[in-house]
């Protein structure tokens, strides 16, 4: 069945299209919020309340966009207030704690993720949007609310930070 | 921003499938070297990002865990529905009752009863049809 007769169905309140509709989009979600939160209790925790608001919220949705977008934005909006509330900020010297999470990945992904939660959370989330999951500048604009230009800026940020401390070379500031 | 800066903007979109390639730019990647180095090394970047992959769930669980709540949920929405609609029928007949007590008396009250309990066997024949109708 297609993507909007499931919304469709499910904005009707049909539970079993709702249900397929979260299956088929759980990938993306849950890898999503790995990568922004690089915790992976955290985002488990944020996953279950973003498909719990996402079924609360589904009239809401306009086909405006894929369901998968609506559920990254639902996601990042989650994850704002929970560092809102937390007053947990993202620190150099947090990276061991964020790692945790993480103990079963590789040395690659370890590394990786070090150098992702070195960059500040609106950064990382433009990063994560473009390179993993390829939406462009104008979609992240308006996922993140904000200017395509600054989008653009963040991304070429993220990439010469990236690109100076995987060269070994010291990052722009 | 310099001119270095201006193309290493316009490879980065490039590499992520935004802009046009121009002859301007092609003739700066073959005439600056550090500009040719950039491109390279964002490749490596892109690359060394594409090993990240944290490993994943089915998700099975999760997805069930998530939708038993939106059944309980649904189930509790109905039992509320249906609670507040028995209790504003029994204020309704409380009313009737009270609006009769006051305009016939107890004698009233009694006929009105006594027809309600005559009545009221005559009442199998539609929920019968009703259970054969929903059987079918």
């Amino acid at each position: 069945m297609q993507e909007f007769e499931l919304v469709y169905k499910a904005k009707k309140g049909d539970l079993k299209a709702m249900e397929e509709l979260l299956d088929q989009n759980y990938a993306i979600l849950k890898g999503y919020l790995l990568k922004i939160t690089l915790d992976r209790e955290l985002a488990a925790d944020l996953t279950q309340e973003t498909m719990l608001k996402a079924l609360k919220k589904i009239k809401k949705f306009k086909n405006r966009s894929k369901f998968s977008t609506w559920l990254i934005s639902i996601g990042t909006n989650l994850y704002k207030d929970h560092l809102r509330k937390n007053h947990r900020l993202i620190m150099v010297e947090d990276i061991d704690k964020l790692q945790v999470g993480i103990l079963e990945a590789k040395e690659t992904d370890l590394i990786i993720t070090e150098l992702l939660a070195e960059l500040p959370l609106d950064k990382r989330l433009v990063l994560v949007l473009k390179h993993y999951f390829g939406y462009n500048y104008q979609e992240i604009g308006q996922m993140l609310n904000c200017p395509v230009g600054t989008v653009k800026s963040r991304m070429y940020y993220c990439m010469n930070f990236l690109r100076k401390r995987m060269t070994g070379g010291e990052e722009d500031e | 921003m310099n001119k270095c800066e201006k193309y290493r903007q316009q490879l980065l979109d490039l590499a992520y499938g935004e802009g046009e390639e121009t002859a301007d730019l092609r003739d700066h990647i073959e005439n600056c070297v550090e500009c040719a180095d950039y491109l390279g090394e964002l490749q490596m970047v892109q690359n060394r990002l594409n090993e990240f992959d944290p490993p994943m769930d089915s998700g099975y669980l999760m997805v069930k865990k998530v939708m038993r709540h939106a059944y309980e949920s649904r189930e509790r929405k109905r039992l509320i529905l249906d609670l507040s609609k028995f209790v504003s029928i029994m204020i309704t007949v409380f009313l009737l009752y009270y609006l009769l007590y006051r305009w016939q008396g107890f004698q009233g009250l009694i006929v009105v009863q006594l027809i309600f309990f005559i009545l009221l066997p005559l009442s199998i024949i539609p929920l019968t049809r009703m259970q054969i109708e929903k059987r079918r």
